[in-house]
């Protein structure tokens, strides 16, 4: 028989997990703090910090995603057909952590390297500006995304009952059953 | 998990933001207290500059051409 707990896997199957959940800290927070600081000329070295921090990490996950060949470390691979998959059976992993993780290495390390560039290069500023506000919004919809389905869902289908309950109590007693 | 994630995403920010502040006090970059002064000293340049040419290349010089400064006019 096979054990397959965390503590018979060979150490560097045992230390992934754990690598991983260590680059996801650094790389949200570098971002909230180049965020925080990105307006204000006064904090502009731990706003350049921050950034290095993140483009270094966005560096290392694209370096080590080339390499490993086993999730967690490997790169995101999204596609249409497993997303129309997914739709139609409702079965698996769901796509969009593909997508998100797609989109966010994208916008993220764009906002980062043209932050760099734009030390040197003036008129990069504008992309810099822009990929940092796009890359906000698509974290924010990741954050959501999270939040939704690990516990979220429950908040809204409780909201959505109470809504029908008012609006029309047979409704509610169809959707409680 | 989300909780411990989120700590330990702060708990990053915190290490990221020591090193950012600790970098700038090593470097000897100006502070908050230097960058009001700056602005403060450009907003009055810009609210007294009225009358007077640009000067890239040299010293001021004043534009009274149009005579605004002459009362006599």
């Amino acid at each position: 028989m096979t054990d397959a707990s965390p503590a018979a896997a060979p150490p560097r199957r045992r230390l992934a997990m754990p690598a991983m959940r260590a680059w996801h800290a650094v790389i949200a927070g570098g971002f909230l703090v180049a965020w925080l600081t990105g307006d204000s000329d006064a904090l502009y070295i731990p706003h350049q910090v921050a950034g290095y921090a993140v483009l270094g990490a966005v560096v290392l996950r694209l370096v080590a995603g080339l390499v490993a060949t086993k999730a967690p470390w490997r790169l995101p691979r999204p596609s249409l057909a497993a997303a129309r998959a997914w739709l139609a059976t409702g079965r698996g992993r769901n796509p969009l952590f593909a997508w998100f993780a797609v989109a966010l290495l994208v916008t993220v390390g764009v906002a980062a390297a043209s932050g760099m560039a734009a030390h040197w290069i003036v008129w990069l500023e504008d992309l810099h500006e822009g990929a940092s506000t796009v890359s906000l919004w698509v974290v924010l919809g990741h954050i959501a995304f999270i939040l939704f389905l690990f516990g979220g869902r429950r908040v809204v289908a409780a909201l959505w009952r109470r809504i029908a309950a008012a609006v029309r109590p047979s409704i509610a007693e169809e959707t409680a059953r | 998990m989300i909780v411990k994630m989120v700590l330990q995403g702060l708990a990053a920010a915190a290490v990221i933001a020591g090193a950012g502040f600790a970098w700038a006090a090593a470097t000897g970059s100006p502070d908050l207290s230097a960058a009001v002064a700056t602005a403060a000293t450009a907003a009055t340049a810009t609210a007294t500059d009225t009358g007077y040419l640009p000067y890239p290349a040299g010293r001021g010089g004043h534009d009274d051409e149009h005579g605004e400064d002459r009362d006599d006019d």
